[in-house]
């Protein structure tokens, strides 16, 4: 006569996903039909415009890119080129992991607010569902299942994309396909996406644990909320920080307190609260491309800031349960 | 002042107190409630009779010893709610929610719910699985709050206003089906609504509720009994004034008197002898408060 508490959960996750399915499915799903069409299409006229030119002409005698491409002597560069597609291509959905940032963001800013507003918080508080079980169905979403989401339309965004690519080449006399398909590479890079997962959980909690402490809080105008009373403390900091020449203490708290409360949900974050993490960058020389985001960012994990963060992301998500639980409507 | 709680009744209070700024929501409010009974809760606007609904199911703090179920609703809520159920406000589902999710839900959740008669009251309705909230009309949206709460077995039910904003012919048929279908000696109803009217032959007992008080709390029994209403002639006006009748108004002429505890051999005399409706004993009572 009882239901496990793993039983409810997963029908109050299936809940949250009823009420937002625009926002959760159709929202990263369009977004990646989207950019695989624009990517296909501009694959096809950069193609097309080169085409219309010759690469080089030697010996008054025109050679054409496929030609060069699939010359021996092209061999290096051509390996060096697939290999960095291969490694690299699932960060072509980066658009999409801005998205993410601000689902997740939006996602929770009315995730404890929206059924006290309509008052169809006491429907749900007739059930036998404590707040608790509740508010983590939420934070699960935001940490859990919306991530998921976005990365596996991300990874089939960037399939289809690199698809797309390989056959627009193909069309054109340049073969990638079979030695594409050898590179593991090609295969790493959606596991190495959904590896980052714990690193984003760890990163977002601080935001995703003051908006929904805020959405439990707020009568009204929760945006004005979440987002006025940081930026009216980054503002009197910097008035402060000026006042007491305490300027490096003041843009201390501003990037390592104030920012974290609003940007953690963007998927790599950790590299605008620790910049310090990106040494080859500013080395010069180095590109992007070249750095190893998969452990770099597990490395980040090593930071205590992470693991306070997180922390007090959890108290604020605890704060948001007693203030659902005691908060009273109408 | 602190007399223990009653462990035989399902809802025990004492000394129920509640401040909302300077004004008294509840003011040492004490009463039980035994298993078994359908209890209407009536009081006007502002007498604090949606702060002890509330108090009961635990979604108010408040000053004073209160046992439901042998629970107290601050500490245990969670474990309440299995065995509780409330409709606080009737067409306050959410606009996105569609009857076929609503019932699989409540199904998944809820260990009491029957998901059998719940469509068995969607299917006397003109409810759609695929319908959304969004898409119904306020009764409609009552329906299906009301289909999902019948269907819950539990063993005490909070109505607060169920039938606001549903037409007559479904508002006789839900107290109907609540009486027959769902009601039975190990539930107890408690009951708030301002069509007393429509509620007062279910009940089987009655509390009225004035500035946080319990101004009257008896079986309907005991109401009968108590209180008789006596069309009394111009002849025996004063000797009927004489007995300090707690109501009197005129009806073609005829004056109309409410007596609290007067013998009914002594009044038989007067005039003609009825029981009184509750809503005039209602307002009866409401205007003796006042004084």
């Amino acid at each position: 006569m009882s239901i496990s508490p793993v039983n409810k959960m997963k029908w109050l996750v299936r809940r949250e996903l009823w009420e937002h399915k625009g926002m959760l499915l159709w929202t990263p799903a369009v977004i990646g039909i989207v950019l695989t069409l624009l990517g296909t299409l501009l694959t096809m006229s950069t193609i097309a415009r080169t085409k219309t030119r010759t690469a080089l002409t030697v010996n008054g005698e025109e050679v054409s890119w496929s030609a060069i491409f699939n010359a021996p002597s092209f061999a290096r560069q051509k390996n060096e080129f697939i290999d960095a597609v291969a490694n690299n291509y699932a960060y072509l959905a980066a658009p999409l992991f801005l998205a993410l940032g601000f689902l997740v963001f939006f996602y929770c800013l009315s995730a404890l607010h929206d059924d006290r507003r309509d008052r169809s918080i006491l429907f749900w508080k007739s059930l036998p569902v404590s707040d608790l079980q509740t508010v983590l169905s939420k934070a699960a979403i935001a940490l859990l299942v919306a991530p998921v989401i976005v990365l596996a339309a991300a990874c089939l965004t960037s399939l289809a994309l690199l698809l797309g690519l390989a056959i627009v080449m193909e069309m054109n006399g340049i073969q990638v396909f079979g030695e594409l398909a050898t590179r593991p590479g090609l295969y790493l890079s959606p596991l190495r996406l959904f590896g980052l997962l714990p690193v984003y959980c760890l990163w977002a909690l601080p935001t995703v644990g003051w908006l929904l402490m805020v959405s439990s809080w707020a009568r009204g105008k929760v945006f004005l909320w979440a987002v006025g009373v940081p930026l009216l403390l980054a503002v009197l900091l910097v008035w402060g920080g000026e006042l007491a020449q305490l300027q490096a203490q003041a843009n201390w708290i501003q990037s390592k307190v104030i920012a974290r409360t609003m940007l953690g949900t963007l998927p790599g974050s950790w590299y605008l609260f620790e910049p310090a993490l990106l040494p080859q960058l500013h080395a010069g020389g180095a590109h992007m491309a070249q750095i190893d985001v998969f452990g770099n960012s597990w490395s980040s994990l090593g930071l205590p800031a992470a693991w306070l963060g997180a922390v007090a992301g959890a108290a604020m998500i605890w704060a948001a349960i007693r203030l659902r639980r005691w908060r009273e409507e109408g | 002042m602190s007399e223990q709680l009653d462990k035989a009744s399902v809802i025990s209070a004492r000394g129920l107190c509640k401040q909302y700024g300077k004004q008294a929501a509840l003011d040492n409010l004490s009463f039980d409630i035994a298993p078994g009974r359908i209890v209407g809760l009536i009081g006007p606007n502002g007498s604090g009779k949606t702060t002890t609904l509330k108090a009961i199911l635990g979604l108010t703090g408040f000053e004073g010893e209160l046992s439901v179920l042998g629970r107290d609703p601050r500490l245990a809520r969670d474990a309440l709610m299995e065995d509780v159920c409330f409709i606080a406000d009737v067409a306050i589902l959410p606009g996105w929610l569609r009857v076929a999710d609503a019932v699989d839900f409540v199904a998944g959740v809820h260990p009491r719910f029957d998901r059998a008669k719940a469509e068995r009251y969607l299917a006397l309705t003109k409810l759609s699985p695929k319908m959304k909230v969004k898409a119904m009309s306020k009764g409609m949206v009552v329906q299906l709050h009301l289909a999902l709460v019948m269907a819950i077995d539990a063993k005490l039910l909070v109505l607060d206003e169920p039938t606001l904003g549903l037409d007559i012919l479904y508002r006789k048929q839900f107290y109907q089906n609540l009486l027959e279908d769902y009601f039975d000696e190990n539930k107890t109803i408690v009951i708030t609504t301002h069509q007393i009217e429509e509620v007062e032959h279910i009940l089987s007992d009655l509390m009225f509720i004035r500035d946080g008080k319990i101004v009257l709390a008896a079986t309907m029994e005991e109401v009968g009994e108590r209180y008789i209403e006596v069309m009394v002639g111009p002849q025996q006006l004063n000797a009927a004034r004489a007995l300090q009748p707690i109501n009197e108004r005129s009806v073609f002429g005829k004056s109309v008197m409410l007596f609290d505890g007067v013998n009914r051999a002594q009044l038989a005399v007067l005039g003609e002898l009825h029981t009184p409706s509750l809503a005039d004993l209602f307002v009866a009572t409401m205007k003796g408060a006042q004084q």
